[in-house]
């Protein structure tokens, strides 16, 4: 019966039968691409890592716009990112990137934020390490921290410090020229009983006091105790660094600048720094300077 | 003319193969454009963030010390209640929110006192789009009661009036009305 539908009396092909079942042949290889395709991209979308990121870039993006709109001093604590994408902020964007997706379309996820043109920003790119075992490569997770002290946003990760030369101690560059006042000021006890600013350094009580003192123009000198520890030198130096980038935002320029070890004569329980700035420049450049020490203290945290 | 189609045999294999390409450009392409495009709306969709962002900048103008309110010099204490004049200006908004960005804002702030009405735009021409158009949102986000309603809407817009002092820089104060309206534009 089926052979006769196929064929006709002469044995020749059923035409029409034919071409119906050529259009049936065409439709089924037509659906397989399609559910082939189908399955393909819901496999994409399954193993692929676009909406992971765009909700991270969102994430990250909306911190940023947070934390420039804050009245306040702030340090969010370390955001740890484990799967091994690199994140790369410019000025208004942050882009989530991830290393084994291909695509041109997908490998980075940008999303935007809106900077304060009042606020600095310190920015940068984050990425994992790589460890390649045999053909497979891993990656290490990305930790971010981010936070804003006065006009000053970062976002940094914890291994390294908010910039490299962030801590590095710039060697001396003014020189005491007359006998120190500091050493009459501190004479006077009771001045230590009233910092310009008092806070906590790493759950150490920090005193910091200012006041002017017959430098070279435009320089500033942080005194420390001689027997300060290697990490209030590093303090120092931080705040040294933040000092000179205020300075530059706010017009005023730091001519010179120096970490003095000094001996106090007294038992400072405290982690204690006096700051000696130009007598010249004393009253425009002193809310810079304390300004930065309270980055610095943000920062060190 | 010969027919690309059927030969005097029947089918031939050219229409196999013209079958199979108007198939792929018919069917196959658009269904995975499709699915493309269906992916790619999902995880806009759901991932969507627009509502918190407008209202973390809408408050950035609200209550940031780079806005046009009052700070003391002393304290360093900025005081959301009191406008500062000297501030109140298109220049202390367009150092508040870089234009750089792709974000789409506007604002238009209005301080009425008693002796005049001043008015501030922020990227006044999306403004003037918005305005006529938007849905209103309440002033804080926790007041949303159907989110999916200002999902749907492009242009939406944020206002609140609160009583202020206008503080001039000769110290004189006037009591006065603020009124802050944002306007925002929903990007993908």
């Amino acid at each position: 019966m089926v052979f006769r539908l196929l064929c006709s009396k002469r044995g020749e092909g059923n035409i029409p039968l034919q071409r119906i079942l050529s259009g049936i042949l065409a439709f089924l290889l037509a659906m397989t691409l399609v559910l082939l395709t189908s399955f393909y991209a819901l496999s994409d979308l399954k193993e692929g890592t676009s909406f992971e990121r765009s909700v991270m870039a969102r994430d990250i993006a909306t911190q940023v716009d947070a934390l420039s709109s804050m009245p306040a001093n702030i340090l969010l604590d370390t955001e740890t990112y484990p799967n091994g994408y690199s994140f790369e902020f410019e000025p208004n964007s942050v882009a989530v990137i991830d290393p084994n997706d291909k695509s041109i379309k997908t490998q980075q996820i940008v999303y935007p934020f809106m900077q304060d043109l009042n606020i600095v920003y310190q920015l940068g790119y984050f990425e994992p390490f790589s460890i390649t075992t045999g053909k497979e490569s891993k990656y290490t997770a990305t930790n971010i921290k981010m936070g804003k002290t006065g006009d000053y946003f970062f976002a940094t990760n914890a291994y390294t410090p908010v910039d490299e030369e962030a801590f590095s101690c710039p060697p001396a560059s003014t020189s005491l020229n007359t006998k120190s006042l500091l050493i009459k000021q501190i004479s006077n006890r009771a001045a230590l009983a009233q910092p310009d600013i008092k806070n906590l350094l790493k759950n150490a009580e920090i005193a910091i006091f200012t006041y002017p003192e017959e430098l070279q123009e435009g320089s500033i000198v942080a005194y420390i105790p001689k027997t300060a520890l290697d990490e209030r030198v590093r303090f120092a130096c931080l705040f040294l660094n933040r000092a000179s980038a205020n300075f530059q935002k706010n017009g005023l320029s730091l001519e010179g600048r120096a970490i003095v070890p000094f001996d106090f004569d007294i038992q400072a329980t405290q982690i204690l720094m006096v700051i000696a700035i130009d007598k010249s420049t004393y009253e425009s450049s002193r809310q810079s300077v304390l300004d930065a020490v309270t980055e610095a203290i943000n920062l060190y945290g | 003319m010969a027919d690309p189609i059927m030969s005097k045999k029947g089918t031939t294999f050219g229409a196999y193969i013209l079958m199979i390409f108007l198939t792929v450009v018919l069917v196959l392409i658009p269904f995975n454009g499709g699915i493309q495009v269906l992916v790619a709306k999902a995880i806009a969709y759901n991932a969507d963030s627009h509502n918190l962002e407008h209202y973390i900048l809408f408050h950035r103008v609200m209550e940031s010390p780079n806005s046009i309110f009052y700070t003391d010099p002393v304290l360093q204490r900025t005081y959301p209640s009191r406008v500062d004049i000297s501030k109140f200006n298109e220049e202390t908004l367009e150092k508040l929110m870089d234009k750089g960005s792709k974000t789409s804002i506007s604002f238009k702030l209005t301080l009425k006192t008693p002796e005049d009405t001043k008015e501030i735009f922020y990227n006044k021409n999306l403004y003037e789009i918005i305005e006529p158009t938007h849905a209103t949102r309440p002033a804080f986000l926790s007041e949303i009661n159907d989110p999916m309603h200002y999902k749907r809407s492009k242009f939406q817009l944020i206002q609140t009036s609160y009583p202020v002092t206008a503080v001039y820089p000769s110290g004189r104060e006037i009591p006065g009305i603020l009124i802050v309206s944002a306007g925002f534009e929903r990007t993908a």
